[in-house]
């Protein structure tokens, strides 16, 4: 089981420090913050969207959004709060609009185009030799994230903000501004529909 | 039912974020449920894969991109404030916008004002400027026999060029006729002669329909130099007789608003003559000024059918003032057409 579930990802001094430099005008600040919370942020996006390009774009897109707003960021909650919760609702805006639904109509986006590394498909793609247990693995990815991606959007934000970001209830709530039973009720409906979409096949 | 109420805190049971009331609750029911206990087994089994997965990460040049994103934005928005730096008080462009299209629409509006009035002019005001007119009464006898129990035909004659408000006048009116001042054929272009014939509104039923042409006079002091390229008449072909109300080509009439013919006051009667009687019609009343002894006007009852063959003819024989008004449907099988002449140097 994930470590970090219980470990509420609030805002650290290291956060805090970085961010009052932003606000300062301290534009390699920005960049430090960039780098701290890229991965998670990364990693959390591309679950959402199912798409490794698209995930790069929007990711982009939302620390370009931190940065431009980050002057009214008031310190009242965890960096990461804040982060993810535009991170959501750009994700949101994204998946509802008319160039991204026509992107996944038309194009494969299991097997994205990109092979930048950091893309879990990359080595599939360009037939290099992998082992084995590797070739499965990424297969397993796949199947994974196609039924992630199959779910009702409101479940599938909370399998991955709680099995893939390790986030805790709380932090969900927070972030998604649902109470606490309402999360714990769309996570177990989430839980259960992805292990009989998964079922024999993982 | 228990097995319901089971299922939907196995999630919680997974997390171990149960009381420890439920989570005994949950425990005893699935020692004792082996459909509980095998969904508790695969639901545990699917959250360690989840949480097992390698995180995807961002590509090496993430940071890199953002830069060259927030850049582009930042110059674009320099651009934008750039351009309103010679303003102390930067103007929403909202209010821009507004601005240029209320600019836009005054001038639209102004040069359609311009371009010629389509209004149609109320029958009050027509007779208010009628009355600011000065007339005079010179109907000839023969006029008179033709035009019975119609009132006496005005002559107006406006010291500035006509305008369309003037022609419309006198079409709207059956007992008016306006002799058009001469006015030189150069400071006419076809072009607006046939845009104005394209907008003119049908000729009614029962209205004498006024042309006017104008002879440019040869240098030597006659009225027409006997003999110079006399250019014989065309025949009007098949179709053009057929052509109907509405069809003036009017190209033709851009090709031909230029076109001589020389003759003389003898020849100009039997020309018009001959151009009638190719039309089908029928010569009423010929008009001949006492002091020049020059052919003044001439009236004639042509079919409607040849009305547009008719005006083509008199097109090449000499330049129509105003454009010669179009046919309507509903007009008679028979028309009144009056041509008046001018005489120009």
């Amino acid at each position: 089981m994930n470590k970090d579930i219980k470990n509420p990802a609030g805002l650290s001094d290291r956060d805090a420090e970085l961010i009052s430099a932003v606000q300062a005008g301290d534009v390699a600040a920005f960049d430090k913050l960039v780098l701290k919370h890229k991965d998670k942020l990364f990693n959390m996006v591309f679950w959402f969207l199912g798409d490794y390009q698209e995930a790069n774009d929007c990711a982009q897109e939302i620390f370009i959004k931190i940065f431009k707003s980050i002057k009214k960021f008031r310190f009242e909650s965890a960096f990461s709060t804040w982060l993810y919760r535009i991170a959501m609702n750009t994700c949101k805006n994204r998946i509802k609009s008319s160039a991204y639904r026509w992107k996944k109509k038309t194009v494969s986006i299991e097997r994205p185009e990109s092979s930048k590394n950091g893309n879990p498909f990359h080595d599939i793609e360009n037939g290099s030799p992998s082992p084995a247990n590797e070739l499965e693995k990424k297969e397993r990815l796949m199947l994974i994230q196609n039924a992630i991606n199959s779910l009702p959007e409101a479940q599938n934000q909370m399998v991955v903000l709680r099995d893939i970001q390790g986030l805790s209830y709380q932090e969900i709530a927070d972030i998604t501004g649902l109470s606490l039973g309402t999360v714990k009720s769309r996570l177990a409906r989430g839980r259960l529909e992805l292990r009989n979409r998964l079922k024999g096949r993982i | 039912m228990e097995c319901a109420l089971i299922q939907e805190r196995l999630s919680e049971y997974i997390d171990g974020t149960l009381d420890a009331n439920d989570r005994a609750a949950v425990e005893n029911h699935i020692s004792a449920c082996k459909n509980c206990k095998e969904d508790l087994a695969s639901l545990t089994e699917m959250v360690e894969k989840l949480h097992a997965m390698d995180p995807v990460e961002a590509p090496a040049d993430f940071l890199e991109k953002i830069h060259e994103r927030m850049d582009s934005r930042f110059s674009f928005n320099r651009i934008i404030r750039k351009l309103f730096i010679p303003f102390r008080i930067k103007i929403p462009l909202e209010l821009a916008a507004a601005a240029t299209i209320s600019i836009l629409v005054f001038f639209v509006f102004n040069i359609q004002q311009k371009e010629g009035p389509s209004v149609q002019i109320l029958s009050n005001s027509i007779s208010e400027k009628l009355a600011e007119k000065p007339t005079e009464d010179r109907t000839k006898p023969a006029f008179e026999k033709e035009a019975k129990g119609v009132t006496p035909v005005l002559e107006v004659a406006p010291a500035t060029p006509p305008d369309k408000e003037q022609i419309q006048l006198a079409r709207k009116s059956k007992a008016i006729t306006i002799v058009q001042p001469s006015i030189p054929m150069e400071s006419k272009s076809p072009a607006s002669v046939l845009g104005k014939a394209e907008k003119a509104p049908p000729v009614l039923k029962d209205e004498t329909i006024e042309l006017t042409l104008a002879l440019k006079t040869a240098l030597t002091g006659d009225v027409y130099e006997p003999g110079i390229t006399m250019e014989p008449a065309r025949a009007p072909k098949k179709d053009e007789k057929a052509a109907r109300t509405g069809s003036l080509d009017s190209n033709f009439f851009e090709r031909n608003v230029t076109t001589r013919y020389n003759a003389t006051d003898a020849d100009l009667l039997t020309t018009l003559e001959n151009i009638i009687r190719r039309a089908q019609g029928k010569v009423s009343t010929v008009e001949i000024d006492p002091q020049t002894d020059r052919l003044k006007s001439i009236e004639t009852e042509i079919p409607a059918q040849n009305y547009p063959s008719f005006c083509r003819e008199l097109a090449r024989l000499a330049t129509f003032q105003a454009p010669p008004p179009l046919l309507s449907d509903k007009d008679p099988d028979t028309i009144r057409v009056r041509i008046s002449f001018i005489y120009q140097h």
